[in-house]
């Protein structure tokens, strides 16, 4: 089938940039053969593309670089002591994850402080009876207050009783005989 | 053997501005310098205003650097951000003439970047033709000058005005094809001197086809 010069002057430019794939290219130039208009498009194409490259290029002005790299290097400077020394600036601390754990731990403790409940329940700690408040005591109420005393600490008690019982025994037979220091002395 | 910084690549010299050698970008800025500038100045049109915008652009070249990676090809990106910049300022400038025009009520008088002297000045310095291929330009919508720009005074194929663009192969074709029907179309209305002949049957039925023609190509990218 014939290409006509609508299905054709549609690629011209494409034709004229070399951007035609290469069957469309084959297609444009076969009709351009036997097409005086198309061919006179192409040429109008052509005289226009050369009109346009006519036109004066213009330049950079010859500060231009400097200008640029002036702005650049004024702001690296401006911004160089600014810029943080990570690894001088916090040592050892400069660690994130340290930080965090921290942070936790802080936060933990202020849980413990202000709501008592988060506090561990406290350790019960049974005072052992001294053996002095033991000798005081009446003998009924050391009795009744040894019944809860573990057993080590009741064995102890029962020695204190019987030392305590013999200490009374000695007493009262010493004041019931006064004469005997005279016969002992004698 | 001491490498010579001048023969780095593009890709070099980024890699080494990075590990701490700022002063280096130098060889970037002198080795686009020329390009930027002249390709700004092609869609604005102001020299002075082309110069300021292309030293925007290596600025905001090297603050975004740390984006760029270092396999794609540093060109598109220098002319993706080129672009960006160069499309804001016309919007803006846009903005601006239709404040300035709706405050002043004339805003014809306003579009013209250069002052009135300044453009007698210039136009003395450009041959004839170079002034009328300028004014067609100016004429011819954002996005058509600016692959027409990259294509016929940057001189990139179309792929690779595809990367710094972001449009399809097709939308290229189209937009460049269009874009130098309509300057062919401005450029004979001008030559006219806006005298022209009123159109014959056939001529109007030739404009109708051209017509015709375009949109299913349009049709066809879309």
């Amino acid at each position: 089938m014939k290409d006509t010069c609508a299905d054709i002057s549609i690629y011209l430019s494409g034709y004229q940039d070399g951007e035609l794939n290469e069957e469309r290219h084959r297609r444009v130039s076969t009709h351009l053969t036997r097409c005086d208009a198309c061919r006179a498009s192409l040429a109008e194409l052509e005289r226009l593309t050369t009109g346009l490259r006519r036109v004066e290029d213009v330049e950079a002005s010859f500060d231009f670089t400097a200008e640029v790299m002036g702005h650049i290097l004024e702001n690296e400077t401006a911004a160089a002591p600014a810029r943080p020394d990570r690894s001088n600036r916090f040592g050892w601390f400069s660690s994130p994850a340290l930080v965090y754990s921290l942070v936790f731990i802080v936060f933990c403790l202020l849980g413990f402080l202000i709501n008592p409940s988060l506090r561990p329940p406290a350790l019960e700690t049974v005072e052992p009876p001294s053996i002095s408040i033991a000798m005081e005591a009446d003998l009924n109420d050391l009795t009744a207050y040894s019944n809860a005393l573990t057993e080590s600490q009741q064995l102890n008690l029962i020695d204190v009783q019987e030392q305590s019982l013999d200490l009374l025994a000695a007493d009262s037979t010493s004041r019931s005989v006064p004469g005997n220091e005279v016969d002992n002395e004698r | 053997m001491t490498e010579n910084i001048f023969d780095m690549t593009d890709d070099q010299v980024i890699r080494s501005v990075r590990e701490g050698y700022p002063r280096r970008y130098e060889i970037i800025v002198n080795r686009y310098k020329h390009k930027i500038t002249n390709f700004i100045h092609k869609m604005i049109f102001d020299h002075d205003e082309a110069q300021s915008l292309a030293q925007d652009v290596f600025l905001k070249v090297y603050s975004t650097i740390d984006k760029y990676k270092t396999q794609d090809n540093f060109q598109a990106f220098l002319f993706t951000i080129a672009r960006n910049m160069t499309l804001n300022y016309i919007k803006k400038q846009k903005r601006t003439v239709f404040f300035s025009g709706f405050l002043s009520g004339s805003p014809e008088s306003e579009s013209k970047h250069l002052s009135v002297e300044d453009e007698q000045h210039a136009s003395m310095e450009r041959t004839q033709q170079q002034e009328l291929m300028m004014d067609a330009l100016k004429e011819i919508k954002e996005n058509q000058r600016l692959a027409l720009v990259l294509k016929v005074y940057m001189d990139f194929s179309y792929k690779k005005i595809a990367e710094i663009t972001g449009w399809s192969i097709p939308k290229i074709e189209t937009l460049i094809s269009r874009a130098k029907s309509n300057l062919r179309e401005k450029i004979r209305l001008r030559e006219d001197g806006g005298n022209r002949r009123p159109q014959t049957g056939q001529s109007l039925k030739k404009n109708l086809q051209e017509n015709i023609d375009q949109n299913v190509l349009e049709v066809r990218t879309i």
